[in-house]
């Protein structure tokens, strides 16, 4: 588990420098959506907060200052293009780009269109990486009660996971699992952070 | 009016010895307005040589029948004469005056210490009878002061009601205090909570077994959300349900030592019920949709879910072997999270309103009636746990801002915050004894 993780981090902080040498500039018009911070914490927070949970703290505090050192930008393309754009974020091919996050509507677990489209860019990056193992998270932003969140961020899992098999992705790549509503990325009540939270983030596992 | 509720309330003790029927009317009446027990508590005799002590169990009892919503409880200096302290016990007089003064019920007290061993001599006596009508030794130490008082406030409700009272009952729920989800366990009005899971993962939904010694929990401590069951006299806990996916509402028989739950392990939330050993799975609902968050009914041979089947999440009732599902709820388009009441008349359950946000709705379990049980606003009330009382839940809110751990009675009335923390106490579970 700690190797895997620690694989894991190393790829964020990869990742996340990759994503800051390429950068295409954060998509403008995407209001209300301020947020660096917020965004930042979708990969980071939740990365690390997994590991405290199976790994213990020391790997954790490790992983935690990986992630501060990474810049923000490279997650805020993420996240501002899926929910609220449509559109799909900087997609180049390489090795070291990851699957990018895509949203829901309320109370759904659905596929929207511009899901639609960051799918495919993350189904054209999981065959050109081959060997790259990834979990999907479900999630579901903090409205209705916890137990049925818990089931509605599996449905979402699993609906994205299936329209990823469909794009001609091997099923014995994916592992699921929902955190309902209980990993949200943003805290305040409103529909912006709401709207962060029903995702489903993707996590890769090697 | 009064004097017929009088009238009534003391024919009702007086059959005192045929408590089952008379005590039914008695808390029909009080569920739709009957008037309360006017009741005063006498200060206590110290013969501890304690006041801090004394007045921790007068608070204390005072608090617990005041929080009953069965007591109306009256300042002393309204009971109609001077109480005189230090030998404090009220006589003949003194009751003529108090029941002049509307008073029914006066609650005396000696508190005596015999080395580490505590006394409470706890007397009660019904203004009307002019009599003595309980006499009673409650013993304890001086670090069990507040269950002392408890148990009195218990003795009172069982004598009024022919009920068990609540005051004796723990509240387990879910903290993030420490940084993480971990379970803790409080007494029923909020006073010592103490941490029982060090899991450092999300741990979620305690639920109490029948006999208040066991909980049985969603913990992710493993990675994956799997049930476990915690001893709470030993301190063990173990594995219970580790299948691929979810596992996750599980809930307690009230009769018998089964757990019903709900898995995602046929590719969506299916409910099945499993002895408390591991042993013996059974499946009960088969519904491409989801089914989960089951609730047994008082007698075990029931149990309330919430289900999407019909398109949107409802409350169903289904026998305890799956037979016989039909659909409670059909008002709105969000109703989850049911909960049978103790005495099995009603289910509770979070209820989501056209701004989205959820209160604390209740339908008779026949169907014939629905409620509110909580008014709506901009926050949510949500996780709704009976008391065994089953005239009152405890839910969590965040109409103060952080999720907090709050009660209220079935008539909407006596709405107590008894968690006040700056974490999220959610995910109350009221145990039944």
């Amino acid at each position: 588990m700690n190797k895997t993780f620690g694989l894991m981090a190393i790829g964020f902080a990869l990742v996340f420098g990759a994503g800051c040498a390429k950068k295409v500039p954060p998509v403008s018009g995407a209001s209300g959506m301020t947020s660096d911070s917020g965004d930042a914490s979708d990969g980071g927070g939740s990365s690390s907060d997994s590991m405290s949970s199976d790994s213990g703290m020391g790997s954790s505090d490790d992983v935690t200052s990986m992630n501060q050192d990474s810049p923000n930008s490279g997650m805020s393309d993420d996240s501002s293009s899926g929910a609220s754009n449509g559109m799909g974020s900087a997609m180049t091919g390489d090795p070291l780009d990851f699957a990018n996050t895509v949203y829901f509507d309320y109370d759904k677990a659905e596929v929207r269109s511009d899901a639609k489209t960051v799918l495919s860019e993350n189904a054209r990056w999981l065959a050109i990486n081959p060997n790259i193992k990834i979990q999907i998270e479900g999630h579901g932003d903090e409205r209705g009660t916890n137990e049925y969140n818990l089931a509605l961020g599996e449905r979402r899992a699993r609906s994205i996971l299936r329209y990823l098999v469909n794009l001609g992705i091997n099923e014995s790549r994916f592992s699921f699992i929902s955190y309902g509503e209980e990993r949200g990325v943003c805290m305040d009540p409103n529909e912006d952070c709401y709207q962060k939270n029903r995702r489903v983030h993707f996590l890769v596992n090697e | 009016m009064l004097k017929w509720c009088t009238a009534f309330l003391l024919w009702v003790l007086i059959l005192g010895v045929a408590p089952v029927s008379a005590s039914e009317v008695f808390l029909e009446m009080s569920r739709f307005g009957f008037r309360k027990i006017p009741i005063a508590v006498l200060s206590f005799q110290d013969l501890a040589k304690n006041k801090e002590a004394v007045r921790t169990l007068e608070a204390v009892l005072r608090a617990d029948l005041d929080r009953s919503h069965i007591f109306d409880l009256i300042e002393t200096k309204a009971v109609g004469f001077i109480p005189n302290p230090p030998s404090g016990a009220p006589g003949t007089a003194e009751m003529t005056k108090a029941s002049q003064a509307g008073v029914l019920a006066l609650v005396w007290a000696k508190l005596v210490a015999n080395g580490d061993e505590w006394v409470l001599e706890s007397y009660v006596y019904e203004t009307a009878k002019k009599e003595e009508v309980i006499s009673v030794r409650i013993f304890g130490s001086e670090k069990s002061l507040r269950k002392i008082a408890h148990r009195f406030s218990d003795i009172l409700t069982l004598h009024f009601t022919g009920e068990k009272g609540v005051a004796q009952t723990r509240v387990a729920y879910v903290s993030d205090q420490s940084g993480s989800k971990e379970i803790y366990v409080m007494d029923y009005d909020g006073a010592s909570p103490m941490q029982v899971t060090r899991d450092r993962s999300i741990v979620l939904s305690p639920r109490w077994s029948s006999r208040g010694d066991k909980l049985v929990y969603t913990s992710y401590r493993n990675g994956n959300p799997h049930l476990y069951v915690l001893d709470m006299k030993t301190g063990k806990k173990k594995s219970l349900v580790s299948f691929p996916g979810l596992n996750f509402s599980a809930s307690w028989s009230p009769v018998e030592d089964r757990i019903a739950f709900a898995t995602t392990k046929d590719g969506n939330a299916e409910i099945y019920t499993i002895k408390s050993d591991g042993s013996d799975l059974k499946r009960l609902t088969f519904d491409k949709s989801d089914d989960l968050s089951p609730s047994w009914s008082s007698s075990g041979k029931q149990i309330a879910f919430t289900s999407d089947r019909g398109g949107t999440p409802q409350i169903y009732i289904m026998d305890a072997d799956g037979a016989n599902v039909h659909r409670l709820t059909f008002e709105g388009n969000y109703n989850t999270s049911p909960t049978w009441s103790p005495k099995g008349d009603w289910i509770a359950y979070a209820c989501r309103n056209q701004d989205r946000r959820l209160k604390i709705c209740a339908d008779r379990a026949d169907g014939t009636a629905s409620i509110a049980m909580t008014e709506s606003g901009a926050w949510d009330d949500e996780s709704p746990s009976w008391g065994l009382n089953g005239r009152e839940i405890v839910f969590t809110s965040n109409r103060l801002g952080k999720s907090q751990i709050f009660s209220i009675h079935l008539d909407g009335k006596n709405l107590r915050r008894l968690t006040s923390s700056q974490a999220n106490e959610t995910s109350p579970s009221w145990s039944l004894r």
